[in-house]
């Protein structure tokens, strides 16, 4: 009888151990050996002085195995969770009772903390078949500051390329993301690694910082007042730019409307591209610095040159004419601008000619890319002079029939207070690798646009244009000398591809200190139903930008007399 | 050493009883301690065998209890690292700029307007100093001056110390833009003459062509044709 017993027992031990052997020890090692994925934390977004626009923070997603869930105990268990998860127990209910899952998400974005406390409470109370999982959300802590620049990350598929995304999220996606790594380990109960088991992998890359040349604060400032003018003048949108004139540092990218990037859901607008430079819009007066620049650097002109400059002017079958009646005037060079004469900038754009205004145009930076590296640029609207028509050689001339972004009108200007050379604008100062490796950005290369001599000139005439002669006085600031220029420009209608009830965008560019330039404000609106005119609508809030970025970086007033400048001709 | 020593012994032992006719008997000669000499080695062993045994228990013992420690301080250090988290997420929240202002404008405070510069050796105000549109004193930035060429192109005619607001706040802005050809180097810096020099023609201009916004401008000649008329500004 003993014997027998032995010998079954030997049999089996015989089954277990020899036969079947190998096969039971793979399958425990399955169990104790999984692959994970180590997540790569994704790097922030800072501005210039690192405070962050963008963060990475840990979440948890909450998940059910509705199949280790007893249906008894299925509603006890969506009662204790609604109110920790915030969700309501019908929705649970009804997660917790699926027969086709064995992962039922309850709620995600939930807070790590509340999530552990979730798990302790159901542990207590022998509850079983729910699991968390760890999950990055991207937190911006001044809510809709700079949303329309930084865009949304994009989403990251289990197989498959990222898809979706916008804005610096989306550009500088490479150096934000970093790279997972894995780990194949020995796993015990409770997800303790096995010590001195099987481990291998490699460590995850976290993402680099992205160090942007914007200051937190006069973006704020600049976002501000551009919505709040929007919003006055009922205008459909603005863009606000402040520019660093030395160094062509971006300080504020402002667009108006913006949206909430914490909210859940991203309005349409979040996909379409930074306004400031994927909208092109037709300059208008603020253009005509080109022109007159280029006559005064082809020695064309020079800027007490006399005009006779009537209200309205006879060119072939075309009519052009200036905003308001006026009697014949002789108005130097220095006026037209100052004035803001669109006969006068007739009469200069001829003697420059068209092949040569384009050049000009081009060489300030139109009908390319600026290289500031926001996604969805837009190149403009500038098409080679044999492909002008008899009328756009002088409408061009006065800015109208090309289409440029704001940042490359902004550009223009920022050229001719920085004495003729040009540094096109950037955005990125550095990137800072997860080890602490700061990497700043290439600058551009500086390029002479016109003479210093020349760019002194131009300055001295846009400055006549704050005085109370010139058509935006509000620009001005006390105590500063501030040059800029207006623009009112119309917009077509494309209704009846005429000008006609297409509304107008009304702008202001300018700097200051006039006789030391150091900051840039560039402010365009579009169109706007309360009044129409870029010195009475724009120039307040450029007024109100630059004051705030003058005091942000406690640029003091030059203490300087205004140089004279002859207006009219004698 | 030992085998030869007694070999000899025996060849001796032969030559005498040969000679003496008395035959000895052999004796096997015992070697002394080489099996005692075993038992303490394989006792060392043995107990060396054991002791690492025991040092393996005890050492994967030791890994097992530290693979708990540090799974318990792992889950300490993400909690922490959770809290720590938690707690920058509200303190970047809260020292957003639109927080703050917020935050100001509850406690009454309002944004001040224009830049004023107070310069500090000889007490001059650069700018025009107004109060910010509620009534709260302006905010008065204080920076240690540049060396400036010429104190006296300062905005403000006297050097009087005190930013008073009838302190002729258009000094600075009569000055802007066009001064008409400026007679005697004497007049600069005072700020009642600055407007009564401008050129006559200038004043002239004024009349007919003011700012764009004293008049209903664009309507008024209305436009008989299709082309840009470019609104000037």
């Amino acid at each position: 009888m003993l014997v027998l017993l032995l010998a079954v027992l030997g049999v089996r031990l015989v089954q277990l151990q020899g036969l079947d052997g190998a096969a039971y020890a793979q399958r425990a090692e399955l169990q104790r050996r999984q692959a994970r994925t180590l997540p790569a934390s994704r790097g922030a977004i800072v501005d210039r002085n690192g405070n962050p626009l963008a963060l990475s923070v840990e979440t948890r997603t909450v998940f059910a195995d509705p199949t280790e869930i007893p249906p008894r105990t299925a509603l006890p268990l969506a009662q204790a969770l609604s109110p920790l998860l915030n969700v309501p127990q019908s929705d649970l209910l009804s997660q917790l009772t699926r027969t086709d899952t064995r992962y039922a998400i309850l709620a995600r974005g939930i807070d790590p903390g509340v999530a552990q406390r979730t798990l302790q409470v159901l542990r207590a109370n022998g509850l079983t078949g729910i699991g968390t999982q760890i999950q990055s959300r991207r937190f911006y802590p001044g809510g809709g500051l700079a949303a329309t620049l930084l865009g949304f990350p994009p989403t990251v598929q289990t197989t498959g390329p990222a898809t979706g995304g916008a804005g610096l999220e989306l550009s500088a996606n490479r150096l934000l993301a970093g790279r997972d790594g894995k780990v194949t380990a020995e796993f015990g109960a409770g997800g303790r690694e096995i010590p001195a088991g099987e481990h291998a992998g490699q460590a995850p890359v976290p993402g680099s910082t992205v160090q942007l040349t914007l200051d937190r604060d006069i973006q704020w400032a600049a976002q501000e007042a551009i919505a709040a003018q929007v919003k006055a003048v009922k205008a459909k949108g603005g863009t606000a730019i402040v520019q660093d004139i030395r160094t062509g540092e971006l300080l504020a990218v402002a667009t108006a409307p913006t949206f909430d990037p914490n909210a859940p859901v991203r309005p349409a607008m979040a996909v379409s591209g930074n306004p400031a430079v994927a909208e092109t819009y037709e300059p208008g007066s603020v253009n005509k610095v080109i022109t007159v620049a280029g006559a005064l650097q082809d020695r064309r002109v020079t800027p007490d040159t006399p005009f006779r400059v009537p209200w309205e002017l006879h060119v072939g079958d075309r009519t052009f004419h200036d905003a308001e009646v006026h009697r014949v005037e002789r108005l130097t060079t220095a006026g037209v601008l100052a004035k803001s004469s669109n006969v006068g900038t007739i009469q200069i754009g001829e003697r420059l000619g068209k092949n040569r205004l384009y050049d000009f145009l081009r060489a300030f930076g139109f009908g390319a890319d600026t290289g500031v590296g926001i996604p969805g640029e837009s190149r403009g609207i500038l098409p080679p002079p044999q492909q002008w028509s008899g009328s756009q050689e002088h409408t061009i001339a006065f800015g109208q029939g090309i289409g440029v972004t704001a940042l490359q009108m902004a550009s223009v200007y920022a050229t001719v207070a920085n004495g003729g050379i040009r540094v096109a604008p950037t955005l990125i100062k550095a990137t800072v690798s997860a080890d602490g490796k700061a990497t700043p950005r290439a600058q551009p290369a500086p390029r002479r646009v016109i003479d210093a001599g020349v760019a002194l000139q131009v300055r001295d005439m846009l400055e006549a244009v704050t005085s109370d002669e010139g058509t935006a006085p509000a620009a001005r600031i006390a105590g500063y000398r501030v040059a800029g220029k207006t623009g009112t420009a119309q917009i077509p209608n494309p209704r009846c591809h005429c000008y006609r009830g297409g509304g107008y965008t009304a702008s202001f560019v300018g700097f200051a200190p006039a006789d030391n330039p150091q900051l840039l404000v560039s402010v365009v609106l579009q169109r706007p139903v309360n009044g129409h005119f870029g010195g009475h609508l724009a120039a307040p809030v450029f007024h109100r930008i630059m004051s705030f970025a003058l005091k942000s970086e406690a640029i003091a007033p030059t203490g300087t007399t205004p140089p004279t400048v002859r207006l009219l001709a004698p | 050493m030992s085998t030869t020593s007694v070999g000899r012994s025996r060849t001796r032992d032969a030559h005498a009883g040969r000679r003496g006719g008395a035959r000895l008997p052999l004796v096997k000669v015992a070697q002394p301690g080489r099996r005692a000499s075993r038992v303490p080695f394989a006792l060392v062993i043995l107990l060396l065998l054991a002791a690492a045994l025991l040092t393996l228990l005890l050492l994967n013992t030791m890994l097992a209890q530290d693979a708990f420690v540090l799974y318990r301080l792992q889950q300490q250090s993400a909690t922490l690292a959770d809290s720590e988290q938690q707690l920058q997420e509200s303190v970047t929240q809260a020292e957003a700029p639109s927080a703050l202002a917020s935050q100001a404008a509850g406690l009454g405070m309002v944004p001040g307007g224009d830049p004023l510069f107070l310069r500090v050796p000889d007490g001059t105000v650069l700018g025009d100093p107004k109060a910010a549109r509620v009534a709260v004193p302006p905010a008065i930035t204080i920076r240690t001056p540049t060396p400036q060429p010429s104190s006296s192109a300062s905005p403000s005619p006297s050097p009087s110390p005190s930013p008073s607001p009838s302190m002729s706040p258009s000094a600075s802005s009569s000055t802007q833009g066009r001064v008409g050809p400026s007679p005697t180097p004497s007049a600069r810096g005072a700020s009642a003459p600055a407007r009564a020099r401008k050129s006559p023609p200038a004043t002239s201009r004024a009349t007919h062509r003011a700012n764009p916004g004293t008049q209903p401008a664009p309507q008024s000649p209305r436009p008989q044709h299709v082309t840009p008329t470019g609104r000037p500004t």
